[in-house]
């Protein structure tokens, strides 16, 4: 059981965390949300010029100069154990195609 | 700007105005290192730390030429540093490389050290990426830099006891692959 509020992120509710206008910015990576809102390297959700949060970047990563391990750093915001949030983005892009 | 520069560089199909945005915020990058490696160089004392000193100024000194080199490619390319300085603090590729909490301790120093010459190998080894076959002066310019931060972490990450670096520091000359856009 866990004790602290569980979210779920579907693609769309993740792009609203941006970074814009003050608010938080999430990167998804490899099923997992990372709170990278305080990094000096994401100011305003834009990293190192190429990448953006609010969005799923495991394929971006891929072509990145690092690994996830500089991911692993940062907070993870929670997310529903039952349901991984490749499935859920995966399941959202289904719906809307 | 060199016109027939930047359409040769566009026509090989790099994103120019986003090179350039990677340049600026490397060179930020380096001349903020600069001056946040002279408080850790005037830091690092005593019997830990006098060992280090001489190559946290070498790397010190090397990356206030990475910045110098970095300039004249920006303005050739139709770029620009931002007037504020403070402005130009705060869109370093790099954070900053703040003096740690425990002064005492020479290795957290280099722990700082080495962190920031690993942000720059990423960053260099980005843009190389990016120009390798298309934008052949920044290429170069790119990879001479990212040699000697190659250097530099290896040398910082060696005084962590991660192994032997495979060289030796500078005898005598700074920038041994950058000097060359000195000139």
């Amino acid at each position: 059981m866990h004790s602290t509020e569980m979210r779920q992120f579907t693609k769309d509710k993740l792009v609203q965390y941006d970074g814009k206008e003050g608010g938080f910015a999430y990167v998804a990576c490899n099923g997992k949300v990372y709170d990278v809102s305080k990094s000096f390297l994401w100011q305003k959700g834009d990293h190192q010029v190429l990448h953006r949060a609010g969005a799923d970047l495991s394929e971006e990563l891929k072509q990145a100069s690092h690994g996830e391990e500089l991911l692993e750093r940062f907070p993870v915001v929670e997310t529903s154990v039952k349901m991984p949030i490749q499935a859920i983005l995966n399941l959202s892009l289904t719906r809307s195609e | 700007m060199a016109k027939v520069t930047r359409e040769v560089v566009e026509r090989a199909g790099v994103n120019v105005d986003q090179l350039l945005e990677l340049l600026v915020k490397n060179a930020a990058a380096e001349l903020t290192t600069y001056y946040y490696y002279t408080i850790l160089r005037f830091n690092l004392i005593g019997l830990d730390g006098e060992g280090v000193k001489e190559i946290a100024e070498t790397a010190r000194i090397e990356d206030r030429n990475h910045f110098e080199a970095l300039i004249p490619r920006i303005y050739e390319l139709g770029g620009a540093l931002p007037r504020d300085m403070k402005q130009f603090h705060d869109l370093s590729a790099c954070p900053p490389a703040y003096l740690p909490e425990d002064l005492a301790d020479a290795k957290e120093i280099l722990k700082v050290l080495v962190e920031a010459e690993r942000c720059a190998v990423r960053g260099y080894t980005q843009i190389c990426n990016m120009t390798a076959g298309k934008d052949h002066r920044t290429y170069d310019l790119s990879l001479a830099i990212l040699n000697e931060e190659i250097e530099h972490e290896s040398w910082f990450s060696e005084f962590l006891g991660e192994g032997p670096s495979g060289h030796f520091l500078r005898r005598g000359e700074t920038s041994p692959f950058v000097s060359k856009f000195l000139k």
